[in-house]
C-alpha cells in the first residue's frame, strides 16, 4: 500500500468512525459470545478439577453389596497404580429436629481422600462429636454446639452400627463431594438425603467398611473431565474387576453361615414370643367366657323372681276371700260356743241341785233305791254339763285358731302388698345391673377381639418377615462389587451435564452474531464502496492495481473485526466464563475455585470467524465496482431504479398510502441486504430477550405448576413406617380430629430405579415410587393427566388418523394393567405408553419387575412412578406399608398450629407444606435474574448496532432526498417519519420473526439445561412475549431518537448541490 | 409596495475569524407576476439570495418582505411553512425521489400544501400527463425536470424559485423548460426567479438583477421581454 493510499485509509477510518466502530461492534459482540460461551465449559471444568485436587477427591470408589473388610482394602492397595486406598463407613439415618426429620448421611471422617474441609468451628475429637454440613444445618436448624441424636428409621437398633446415638456438633464442613446439595438418594425417610454429617471413624460400630476409596497414581496431575483421566482410571478400574469375583466368594460365605445363625436365634425368640401371646390371649378368653355365664345365671334369677312377684299379686284377693270365710266361721262358731256355755251353766246349775236333793236324800237316809235314783239323776245331768263344757273348750279352740288364721292372712297380704309396691323400682334395677354387666361383656368381646386381630396381624408379620428373612437367606446371592468412577458422584455428572450444556449454548447463540455481523459488514461496505465510486474510478484511471484498491476496503473491515475480535475476546474470554463458573457456584456452592484461562483455541476460531465474515462480505461488496471500468466509474452512479411491487397491484391499499409510505414500501423490498440485516438483527434481538424471560418462565412456572396444579394437598406427612395397624389406626383417628384438616389420603412412598430393559444396570434412573391406598379420590390429592399441550396435539393427530377423540376425562386412571409415570422418566427412559419397563427397589435388586406403562402423566419436579396397590401386592408378594399422607388443610385454617397438632400425634414423624417447598425453590431460581440481565444487555447491544448501522446507511445515503424534501417545507417531525417508517416496519416484522426464532430458541436451551429430576415448562408467558416485544421496541426507538438529532442537522442547502 | 422587497440585506459568513459578507446591502424589489432572471458568476452571491429568499437561511441584517410579510424576523419553524405554503422551488438536479412515480413526487408536494393542485392535472399541464406513472429514472432529463417544476407548481405557492434549471440539460431540452417557465408566469401570472450564470437567458425576463461580489451591479428592466424561442446562447 502507497505512502498516500495509507494516509487515506487512516483518514477514512476516522471520518467514518461510526461504520468502522458499528462493524467492530457486532464483531466485538459475536467474538465475546463465541468465544465467551464456548470457553466457559472449559472453565467450568478446570474449575471443579481445581476443587476436586484440592480435597484430593477419590478416583475411584468401589462398594461392596455385603460391604468390603479389612482384608479386602488391603488387597486393592496391593493393585498396581493405585495411590492410595481408604476404607469409610457411609450410612443413612435420620435426626429428628422440632418439626422435622432430616434424612442424614453419616460418614466416617476421612484420613486423606476426599477430604473434609472444617469452615467453622473444629474437627471432632471425640467419638461423640461430629461435622454437619450446611445442608444438615440449614435442614435441621441447629447449629454448633447443639446435639443431635440419629435414629435409624428403621426397626433396627442404632448401636447395631454406631457406639453413640447422640452427638455435639462441633464444626461445619464442606467437601468437594458434594459440589451441590444432591447428595443422592436413601432408603429412609423420604427417601432423599438433607444434609451429612461426618463422625469419627471408631464412632461405628461395625468394621465392615461400606466403601473403598482409592486414588489413581499420576491422576490428580490430569484434568479429571479428560480422556486421559478417563483412561488412567480405566487401567485400575480393570484391576479392580479382575480380584472383585475371589474377595466376592470370601465374603459370602462369611455372611452366610452368620446370617443363618441369626436367623435361627430370631425364629426360636419368635416362636417363644407367640406361645406366651396365645396363651395370654386363651387365658383372656376364658375369663370371658366365666363373665358370660355368670351374667345368664343372674338373668335366670331376676327372671323367676319376677314370675313369683306376678304369681303373688293374683294370690292376694282369694287369700282376702279365705280371710273373710274365716271371720265368718269364728262369728258362727262364737255363737254356737255360748249357746253350749249357756247350756252348760243350765246344765251345771240342775246337776247342782240334783246333787243337793240326792245328798239330801242320802243325808235323811232315804230309801236306797230313792237315793240310787237321785244319784243316777244329778250323774245324768252333771254328765251333761261336762260335755257342754267340753264343746265349749272345744269352740274356743276352734276360734282361736281361726283367727290366728286370720291374722296370719292378713300379715301376708300386707306383706305381699307392701312388697308388690316396690316391685318396679326393684325389677328397674336388677334389669339395669343385667344390662350393664351385658355391656361389659360386649366390650370385653370387642377387646379381646382387637387384641387377638392386633396380635394376629402382629406375628403374621413378623412371621412374614422371618420367612422373608428366609428367603433371603436362601436366595442369599454372592456379593458384588460395584467399581464406580467420579460418574457415579451425583454432583459431579450434574455438574459435567451442566457445563456440556453452556457449550451447547454456545454454538447456536453466537450464530445469530456471526450472521449479524456478517449482513452488518456487507451493508457498510457496500455502501462504502458506492460513496466511494469516483475515487475508486480516479485511482483506476491513475493506473493502481485492483489489488491495491481493495486492500484499503478489505483492510479496513479486517481492521475494525480484528479490533473487535481482540475487545471481543478480551471481554468474552475473561468475564463470561468468570461469570457462568460463579453463578453455577450458586448452585454448586462448594465450588469455591474459579478457574478462568484463556482459551486460544477458541479466540482464534472466534476471531477467525469473525475475521471472515467481514472480509468476505467487503470483498464481495467491491468486487462488482471493480469490474466496472474506470470511465464508467467516475459518472455518477445511477440511483437505484425505483421498482414496482406486489402490493402496488392491490390498489385498494395501496391508494390510501401516502407518499412517505409508498416510498418506505419500496425502499423495503430495494435494499434487501438492510432488509435481512434487520430482520435478523431485530429477530435476534427479539429472539434473545424471549430466551431471556423464556428461562424465567419455564424454571419458574415449573414450581408453580407442581405445586399447584399437579399437587393438590397441602401437606406432606410422613409416617412412621414401623406402627403397627393399631397404632395407624389411632394416628389416623387424630389426624381425623383436627378440625382444620379438610382431607387426607394415604400412600405408600419410596424410591425405585427402572430402565428400559432388563440387563440395563449402568443407566438406572431414580424415581419415587407412589402407590396411593384408594385410587378412587386420589385425583383430589395429585393430579394424575396427560400435559394439556400433548393432548391437543394427540387429537389432532387422532382427528387425522380418523379416531374419535377421547373428550371424556382427561385424567388418567390408575389401574392394574400398568403404571403410570410422569412426563420427564417416560423422556429419561425414553419409553411411551404400551412400552414396559423394568423396576428394581435398589441398585442392587436382581430380581426387576416388568410393568407396562399405562399411562404418562405431567410432572414438572422429580420423577414419579405411580402403581396400584394390587399391582404391588402381585409384584411384591405383600401389601404396600402407608408411609406417607397428603394432607389437605381448609382454606382458612391456621396452618402452623395444625402443624404443630399434627406432629403432637404419635407416629407422626415430619411435616412438610406445599408452600415452604415453593417458597424455598423460588428463592432458588431468583438467580436466574442474572441470565436474563446478561441476555438483555446482548438483545439490547445487537438491536443498537443494527439498527443504528440501518439509520446510519439510511441517512447518509438518502442525504439529498431527506435534505430536498426538508427543502419542500416538511417539518423536523415529518422528514423523522419519513426515515423511522421504514424502522418501524422493520422492526415489527423483526420482532414477529424473533417470536418464532425465540419459541424455538428456548425449547432448544430449556431442553439442554434440563436435568434429569427436572421438567422445566416449555411454554412461554405472553407477558414475557409482549415484555420482549416492547423491550425491542424500546431499543429500536431509542436508537431512532439518538439519529433525530443527526436527521435534524441535515443541511438542506445540500439539495441544492450536485450529485458527488 | 412591491410584491417582494429586499431593503439591505447583508449576510455574513463566520469562518473562523474572518468574516465574509457573502450578501453585502442588497436592495431591490419583485412586482407579482414577473420573470425575474438574478445573474451573476460563480461565488457572486447568487445563492445566498436565493437561500435567503427561499426561506433557508436567514440574512444577518435587513428585511425581506413577502406579500407583505416580513420573513427575515421569521424562527426556523415559521420558515419551514412559508417554505412549505409559499414558494416553489425548481432544481438543478430535479432532486426527484427516486422511488417515487412522477405523479407521486407531485403528490408528496401536494399533500403537505395548504390549497394545492390536483396533481394529475398540474402533470398534465407540463406536458407529462401520459408519464404520470413512470418512476424519475425512466424519464429523460428534460422530463424529469418537468416533473420538479410540476412538483414546485402544485403547491400553488407564491412565487417559483429556480436554481439553474437548465443547468444538466441539453441546450433544446433547457430551452422547453424555460418555456415553460415563462408559460406558467404569463399564464398563471406566477411570480418566477431563475437564478443563473447563464446570462443569455436574461432577455427573456421581465427584470434582470445582476449580482457581482455580493452586491447588485445594477437591475435592468426589460419593457420587452423576448419568447425563449427567440433567444439562442
Amino acid at each position: 500500500m502507497s505512502k498516500s493510499l495509507r494516509k487515506d485509509f487512516f483518514m477514512e477510518i476516522k471520518k467514518s468512525l461510526s461504520r468502522f466502530i458499528s462493524i467492530m461492534l457486532i464483531v466485538t459482540l459475536g467474538v465475546a459470545f463465541f468465544a465467551g460461551l464456548r470457553s466457559s465449559s472449559p472453565a467450568m471444568k478446570a474449575s471443579a478439577d481445581a476443587q476436586y485436587d484440592k480435597e484430593n477427591l477419590m478416583d475411584i470408589r468401589v462398594v461392596g453389596t455385603l460391604g468390603l473388610t479389612e482384608s479386602d482394602l488391603n488387597k486393592i492397595k496391593e493393585i498396581e497404580g493405585v495411590k492410595e486406598a481408604e476404607g469409610s463407613f457411609t450410612t443413612n439415618f435420620i435426626c429428628h429436629v422440632n418439626s422435622k426429620e432430616v434424612v442424614t448421611k453419616v460418614i466416617s471422617m476421612p484420613q486423606s481422600i476426599n477430604d473434609i474441609t472444617c469452615t467453622k468451628g473444629r474437627f471432632p475429637e471425640k467419638y461423640n462429636e461430629c461435622l454437619a454440613s450446611r445442608e444438615f444445618l440449614e435442614e435441621s436448624g441447629l447449629e454448633i454446639g447443639d446435639y443431635m441424636t440419629l435414629k435409624t428409621g428403621t426397626t433396627d437398633s442404632i448401636f447395631d452400627t454406631l457406639a453413640a446415638e447422640t452427638y455435639t456438633i462441633v464444626g461445619v464442613c464442606s467437601s468437594a463431594y458434594f459440589l451441590n446439595g444432591d447428595m443422592g438418594t436413601a432408603t429412609v425417610g423420604d427417601g432423599v438425603v438433607d444434609g451429612y454429617v461426618v463422625i469419627p471413624k471408631e464412632s461405628f460400630a461395625t468394621t465392615v467398611y461400606t466403601s473403598v476409596y482409592l486414588t489413581v497414581e499420576g491422576a490428580k496431575e490430569l484434568n479429571c473431565f479428560s480422556d486421559d483421566y478417563s483412561a488412567l482410571v480405566e487401567k485400575v478400574t480393570k484391576q479392580l474387576n479382575e480380584i472383585a469375583e475371589i474377595r466376592c466368594e470370601v465374603r459370602y460365605s462369611e455372611v452366610r453361615s452368620k446370617t443363618s445363625e441369626m436367623l435361627t436365634k430370631a425364629s426360636n425368640e419368635y416362636n417363644a414370643k407367640k406361645a406366651i401371646a396365645d396363651n395370654e390371649l386363651a387365658k383372656a378368653y376364658q375369663e370371658l367366657l366365666d363373665t358370660e355365664e355368670v351374667l345368664n345365671a343372674s338373668k335366670q334369677i331376676y327372671e323367676e323372681k319376677k314370675k313369683l312377684l306376678e304369681s303373688a299379686e293374683t294370690e292376694i284377693p282369694l287369700s282376702k276371700q279365705k280371710i273373710a270365710e274365716a271371720k265368718q266361721t269364728v262369728s258362727q262358731l262364737k255363737k254356737l260356743r255360748a249357746s253350749e256355755a249357756a247350756r252348760a251353766e243350765k246344765a251345771e246349775s240342775e246337776a247342782y241341785i240334783y246333787y243337793n236333793a240326792w245328798k239330801d236324800l242320802a243325808e235323811s237316809g232315804a230309801p236306797e233305791e230313792k237315793i240310787k235314783e237321785a244319784e243316777a239323776q244329778y250323774s245324768a245331768i252333771a254328765a251333761l254339763a261336762a260335755v257342754s263344757k267340753a264343746q265349749v273348750e272345744n269352740y274356743t279352740k276352734k276360734i282361736d285358731a281361726a283367727t290366728k288364721e286370720i291374722e296370719d292372712g292378713e300379715k301376708l297380704i300386707n306383706e305381699v302388698q307392701s312388697s308388690l309396691a316396690n316391685k318396679d323400682q326393684l325389677l328397674a334395677e336388677t334389669e339395669k345391673q343385667i344390662k350393664d354387666a351385658e355391656i361389659q361383656l360386649q366390650r370385653g368381646k370387642e377387646q379381646y377381639a382387637i387384641a387377638k386381630q392386633d396380635a394376629i396381624d402382629e406375628f403374621s408379620d413378623a412371621e412374614l418377615e422371618l420367612r422373608n428373612a428366609e428367603t433371603r437367606l436362601n436366595n442369599m446371592e454372592v456379593p458384588e462389587w460395584y467399581v464406580l468412577d467420579r460418574s457415579s458422584v451425583e454432583s459431579y455428572a450434574s455438574f459435567l451435564n451442566d457445563a456440556q450444556s453452556i457449550g451447547a449454548l454456545g454454538t447456536v447463540f453466537p450464530l445469530i452474531f456471526f450472521l449479524v455481523a456478517a449482513l452488518v459488514s456487507l451493508t457498510t461496505m457496500t455502501r462504502m464502496v458506492e460513496e466511494q465510486r469516483t475515487q475508486i474510478g480516479t485511482l483506476k484511471a491513475l493506473g493502481y492495481s485492483k489489488v491495491s484498491i481493495i486492500s484499503k476496503y478489505i483492510m479496513y473491515a479486517f481492521l475494525a473485526s480484528i479490533i473487535g475480535s481482540i475487545i471481543g475476546v478480551a471481554v468474552g474470554e475473561f468475564t463470561i466464563p468468570y461469570l457462568i463458573v460463579r453463578a453455577y457456584s450458586m448452585a454448586y456452592y462448594n465450588l469455591k475455585q474459579t478457574v478462568v484461562n484463556l482459551n486460544v483455541y477458541y479466540a482464534l476460531i472466534a476471531s477467525a470467524l469473525a475475521v471472515l465474515c467481514t472480509c468476505v462480505a467487503a470483498f464481495a461488496a467491491c468486487y462488482k465496482e471493480l469490474k466496472s471500468v474506470a470511465a464508467e466509474l467516475m459518472r455518477p452512479k445511477s440511483p437505484k431504479v425505483g421498482k414496482r411491487i406486489l402490493i402496488e397491484r392491490m390498489s385498494f391499499i395501496w391508494d390510501r398510502l401516502d407518499f412517505a409510505q409508498k416510498a418506505a414500501c419500496r425502499n423495503l423490498f430495494r435494499y434487501k441486504r438492510r432488509f435481512f440485516m434487520t430482520l435478523f438483527g431485530v429477530g435476534g434481538c427479539m429472539a434473545l430477550l424471549l430466551v431471556g424471560f423464556g428461562i424465567n418462565d419455564s424454571v419458574s412456572s415449573m414450581a408453580s405448576k407442581q405445586y399447584g396444579n399437579i399437587f393438590k394437598y397441602d401437606a406432606l406427612v410422613s409416617v412412621d413406617s414401623t406402627l403397627t395397624r393399631a397404632g395407624r389406626r389411632a394416628m389416623l383417628s387424630d389426624v381425623q380430629d383436627i378440625s382444620d384438616i379438610s382431607g387426607y389420603t394415604q400412600a405408600h412412598r419410596s424410591i425405585i430405579y427402572s430402565a428400559d430393559n432388563s440387563n440395563d444396570v449402568d443407566n438406572l434412573k431414580y424415581a419415587y415410587l407412589v402407590v396411593p391406598n384408594d385410587t378412587e379420590g386420589f385425583e383430589s390429592f395429585v393430579a394424575i393427566q396427560p400435559r394439556k399441550g400433548n393432548s391437543k396435539l394427540k387429537n389432532i393427530i387422532d382427528i387425522i388418523r380418523g379416531k374419535d377423540i377421547n373428550t371424556a376425562n382427561d385424567g388418567l386412571v390408575l389401574s392394574d394393567d400398568g403404571v403410570i409415570i410422569t412426563e420427564k422418566y417416560a423422556e429419561l427412559l425414553g419409553v411411551n405408553v404400551g412400552d414396559s419397563i423394568f423396576i428394581r427397589q435398589s441398585e442392587s435388586d436382581s430380581l426387576p419387575k416388568e410393568v407396562k406403562i399405562s399411562g404418562i402423566t405431567e410432572n414438572y419436579m422429580f420423577n414419579y412412578v405411580y402403581m396400584s396397590r394390587s399391582l404391588y401386592n402381585y409384584f411384591y408378594g405383600a401389601e404396600p406399608g402407608p408411609n406417607i399422607l397428603m394432607v389437605t388443610f381448609d382454606p382458612k385454617a391456621d396452618t402452623d398450629s395444625v402443624v404443630d397438632s399434627m406432629l403432637n400425634i404419635t407416629g407422626i414423624m415430619s411435616v412438610t407444606l406445599n408452600d415452604e417447598t415453593l417458597e424455598d425453590i423460588n428463592d432458588m431460581t431468583g438467580r436466574l435474574i442474572f441470565i436474563i440481565i446478561m441476555m438483555i444487555i446482548a438483545a439490547a447491544l445487537l438491536a443498537f448496532v443494527v439498527i443504528y448501522n440501518l439509520n446510519n446507511i439510511n441517512i447518509s445515503e438518502r442525504r439529498r432526498e431527506l435534505a430536498t424534501i426538508k427543502l419542500l417545507g416538511f417539518y423536523d417531525d415529518e422528514v423523522a417519519k419519513y426515515v423511522y417508517r421504514e424502522n418501524i416496519v422493520l422492526t415489527v416484522l423483526g420482532t414477529l420473526l424473533g417470536i418464532i426464532l425465540g419459541i424455538v430458541l428456548h425449547r432448544f436451551v430449556m431442553g439442554t439445561v434440563e436435568t434429569d429430576i427436572y421438567m422445566f415448562g416449555r411454554s412461554l408467558k405472553i407477558l414475557s412475549v409482549v415484555i420482549s416485544a416492547i423491550l425491542t421496541v424500546v431499543f429500536s426507538m431509542l436508537v431512532n431518537i439518538l439519529m433525530y438529532y443527526k436527521i435534524k442537522k441535515i443541511d438542506m442547502v445540500e439539495s441544492l448541490k450536485s450529485v458527488e | 409596495m412591491a410584491f417582494i422587497e429586499l431593503n439591505d440585506v447583508v449576510k455574513t459568513y463566520k469562518m473562523g475569524e474572518i468574516e465574509i459578507k457573502a450578501v453585502d446591502n442588497i436592495t431591490f424589489p419583485i412586482e407579482k407576476g414577473e420573470f425575474v432572471v438574478i445573474v451573476g458568476p460563480s461565488g457572486a452571491g447568487k445563492t445566498t439570495v436565493l437561500n435567503i429568499l427561499g426561506g433557508m437561511d436567514t440574512a444577518s441584517s435587513g428585511t425581506i418582505i413577502v406579500d407583505g410579510e416580513d420573513i427575515s424576523k421569521y424562527k426556523e419553524k415559521e420558515l419551514t411553512r412559508y417554505r412549505r405554503d409559499e414558494v416553489g422551488f425548481v432544481f438543478q438536479f430535479y432532486n426527484l425521489i427516486q422511488n417515487l412515480t412522477a405523479a407521486e413526487n407531485v403528490e408528496m408536494a401536494a399533500q403537505i400544501a395548504k390549497n394545492p393542485i390536483d396533481a394529475a392535472q398540474i402533470l398534465g399541464e407540463v406536458g407529462l400527463g401520459s408519464r404520470a406513472g413512470n418512476f424519475p429514472s425512466q424519464l429523460s432529463g428534460g422530463e424529469q425536470q418537468r416533473v420538479s417544476i410540476a412538483r414546485a407548481l402544485a403547491k400553488n405557492p407564491k412565487l417559483l424559485l429556480c436554481d439553474e434549471p437548465t443547468g444538466a440539460l441539453d441546450y433544446i431540452t433547457g430551452k422547453s423548460i424555460l418555456k415553460l417557465l415563462q408559460d406558467t408566469c404569463r399564464e398563471k401570472g406566477m411570480t418566477v426567479i431563475v437564478i443563473t450564470h447563464n446570462t443569455a437567458i436574461t432577455p427573456m425576463a421581465d427584470k434582470i438583477i445582476q449580482i457581482k461580489n455580493g452586491q447588485i451591479d445594477r437591475i435592468l428592466i426589460n419593457a420587452e421581454p423576448k419568447p425563449v424561442e427567440q433567444i439562442e446562447w
